[in-house]
């Protein structure tokens, strides 16, 4: 079994607050396959997603982060992003002034020279862009639009699925991206990613509903509590986590309180 | 008198000079007289002190101006304004001195004058007469007093409702360090006629101290549309002083652009007054200052007639050591009712020894009126950072993502592609 991912021990604090918000978390992620991470609100997994993704404002106190073999926790976000870990953003943030498209390139040019390799050619950029743009069912207008900017909150989930597309990385962790979608819109980004599943991409789905994963099929569901993963299975502990809810899972687990 | 020498003397700013500059351009009496009376005024003017309310936060102790030449003549040795844009009309202007003027021929059967100032005064003397001064006179400032006694530079003319398609350009540049220029604009654009004026100033960055003392008035007539960009692109090198004034007429639109980006000290003050009523602009600043240097903006949007509407936003960037001072003011004249004035400064710091300051101010004389001002001065978002950053931008590359994006509704308003490229560049560059 190839691992994608191996979290060991990790502990983070929000930074600013001296506050431990994961306290011991293992996970292992394998290449390839769809892993789902549920949880109640605040149990930290927005905060697994950016520690993961290196924000600055959450930091490691201990514990270990190995992808594809390699230690990341030293490196900075652009490396992260470089090494081909992608975070879609639970809130994602506009850039005033800076088309979806302009942006797009950049952000491919910036993994391509990390990797040594030439900048993607106008032309074949365009082509995939608009290819991904369909998938996405997003208007061709949307390119020139700037990032984020005056967004609903389905556009602003479409755009992040259409970076994840363009970017083409290893690791997707997808923040409750489904949150916010209406059923079409939900359907549509679903397809969008499992016409992105591949032998090569792992794919990590935070979501506290049901709901997507019926549309994307998890292979792994793992749920997190209080900063930890307290218990992971098949699909259909997504289904039983629907039906009976956190209270049982603090129950069956015996979850420690924090204090 | 001696006989003319073969050698330019070198000369200091005074009344020799002035003599010196208008006898140079073989100017007209009337035109003398104005600039002698002008350097009365210099002279009857203190330099502003650190206690005036307008140079608070601005120091200009430093400035000797008694050190530097007024130069004789041009240099020879300069790096020409070159551009494949479609302009109607362009000048060089070197050291001071107009050197290359040229202006669409079609244009100019038409009645359009493209001239510089000392030209103009001789054969157009009836309106060089009639406008000059007429909205920046000598008694608005000690600067303003010195450019009128000093300065030489270009006169515009756009006759009624003549349309000029494609921007004029007029390009300023000084050869070396040490001397003074005083670059003077005077743009009229007659009633319902329509015309693009680019403005720009550039230089290395030399060793010695120069000096640029300049005054700008542009007349925008009845149902006119003028848009005015100035570019400022002195080498680290130089003091650069700026009154801009324009005066716009009834029912007429006005567009200004002015841009910030060289000297070692900027004071640019940037004036409107609606004058006519139902007459519109929109003021647009862009800035953005590194190392040491030092920017003082101050922003008059002046509403003497009714019904008029005006714009202003002014963005500026700021990195090592560099500050910026925006001081903005929108009057509202008694009687000026259904004004609609709104003005908004917003500065990002790329460094925490950056530092802006910025100050709106309201007067409001009339009641019925709609006016509004916003100020803003911090830091990149670090949130916008670390997500540009997530998508694999290094962080100099994030930031200068967010930069371009705060300056893009400037930047996308200049009106020729060429200007727009270099601009851009001078911005890349300063991001290095
Ligand atoms: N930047 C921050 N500053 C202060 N507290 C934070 C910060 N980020 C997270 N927290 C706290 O950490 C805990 C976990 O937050 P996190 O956003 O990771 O939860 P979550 O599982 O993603 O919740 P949700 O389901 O609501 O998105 C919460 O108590 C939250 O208030
Ligand atoms: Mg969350």
């Amino acid at each position: 079994m190839e691992k994608s991912l191996v979290i060991r021990n990790l502990h983070v604090n929000v930074a600013e607050e001296d506050k431990e918000i994961l306290r011991g978390l293992d996970l292992e992620l394998e290449r390839g396959k769809v892993h789902a991470i549920m949880g109640p609100n605040g149990s930290g997994k927005s905060t697994l997603s950016y520690a993961l993704a290196g924000h600055p404002g959450y930091e490691v106190t201990e514990g270990e982060v190995l992808f594809e073999g390699e230690n990341i926790l030293e490196l900075g976000p652009d490396e992260r992003a470089q090494r081909g870990i992608f975070l879609a953003f639970q809130y994602p943030m506009a850039i005033p002034g800076v088309s979806v498209q302009n942006f797009l390139r950049t952000a491919i040019n910036s993994i391509r020279r990390a990797r040594g390799e030439q900048d993607i050619r106008v032309p074949e950029f365009r082509r995939v862009l608009n290819e991904k743009m369909d998938l996405l069912r997003v208007d061709r207008g949307f390119a020139s639009r700037y990032l984020n900017e005056g967004f609903s909150g389905g556009e602003k989930k479409r755009a992040e699925i259409l970076q994840l597309a363009m970017l083409d990385p290893k690791l997707a962790i997808l923040d409750e991206t489904d949150s916010g979608l209406d059923i079409d819109a939900l359907r549509v980004v679903s397809n969008g990613v499992n016409a992105l599943r591949s032998p090569e991409r792992t794919f990590l789905i935070i979501t506290h509903y049901q709901r997507i994963l019926n549309y994307v099929k998890p292979d792994y569901v793992h749920v997190l509590v209080d900063g930890r993963i307290v218990t992971s299975g098949g699909p259909e502990l997504a289904l039983e986590l629907e039906s009976k809810g956190y209270d049982w899972v603090r129950q069956e687990f015996a979850v420690p309180e924090a204090v | 008198m001696e006989a003319t020498s073969v050698q330019p003397t070198i000369r200091g700013i005074g009344r020799e000079a002035v003599t010196a500059v208008s006898e140079g351009a073989g100017e007209p009496e009337w035109m003398r007289e104005k600039r002698l009376r002008a350097w009365g005024v210099f002279e009857a003017t203190p330099m502003p002190r650190p206690t005036d309310e307008e140079w608070r936060r601005t120091d200009i102790r430093g400035l000797k101006l008694e050190a530097f030449e007024v130069p004789a003549q041009p240099g020879g040795d300069f790096h020409p304004e070159t551009s494949t844009d479609h302009r109607s009309g362009f000048v060089q202007i070197v050291d001071g001195y107009v050197v290359e003027t040229e202006l669409d021929e079609d244009l100019a059967a038409r009645g359009v004058v493209l001239a510089s100032l000392e030209d103009a005064a001789s054969r157009y003397p009836e309106l060089v007469r009639k406008y000059l001064g007429s909205v920046v006179p000598a008694e608005y400032s000690k600067f303003a007093a010195l450019a009128e006694a000093l300065g030489k530079g270009v006169f515009v003319y756009v006759p009624k409702e003549v349309q000029v398609e494609f921007p004029i350009q007029v390009s300023s540049t000084m050869t070396r360090g040490g001397i003074a220029v005083f670059p003077r604009t005077l743009v009229v654009a007659e009633p319902y006629s329509n015309v693009t004026f680019i403005e720009q100033m550039y230089s290395d960055d030399l060793d010695q101290e120069s000096l640029s003392v300049g005054v700008v008035e542009a007349i925008t007539g009845e149902g006119a549309n003028v848009r005015y960009v100035n570019i400022q692109e002195w080498g680290h090198h130089v003091w650069h002083f700026l009154v801009e004034k324009h005066q716009i007429e009834r029912d007429s639109q006005e567009n200004s652009l002015n841009i910030g980006l060289g000297g070692k000290f900027a004071k640019s003050n940037v004036e409107t007054a609606l004058v006519g009523q139902g007459a519109s602009c929109e003021m647009l600043g862009l800035y953005f200052c590194d190392e040491e240097q030092r920017y003082d903006y101050h922003t008059l949007q002046d509403h003497v007639a009714p019904h008029c509407f005006s714009d202003l936003l002014y963005k500026g960037v700021l990195r090592d050591r560099a500050r910026a001072v925006f001081s903005g003011l929108i009057k509202v004249r008694p009687g000026s009712q259904k004004t609609d004035a709104y003005q908004t400064n917003r500065n990002l710091l790329l460094s925490d020894n950056a530092r802006a300051d910025s100050i709106p101010n309201l007067e409001i004389e009339a009641n019925d009126v709609k006016c509004s001002h916003g100020a803003s001065v911090g830091p990149v978002d670090p949130d916008q950072l670390f997500y540009l950053m997530a998508r694999g931008l290094s962080k100099q590359d994030a930031t200068r993502m967010i930069v371009d994006g705060f300056f893009e509704p400037l930047t996308s308003r200049i009106p020729l592609e060429g200007v727009r490229e270099k601009l851009q560049a001078a911005i890349d560059q300063k991001m290095e």
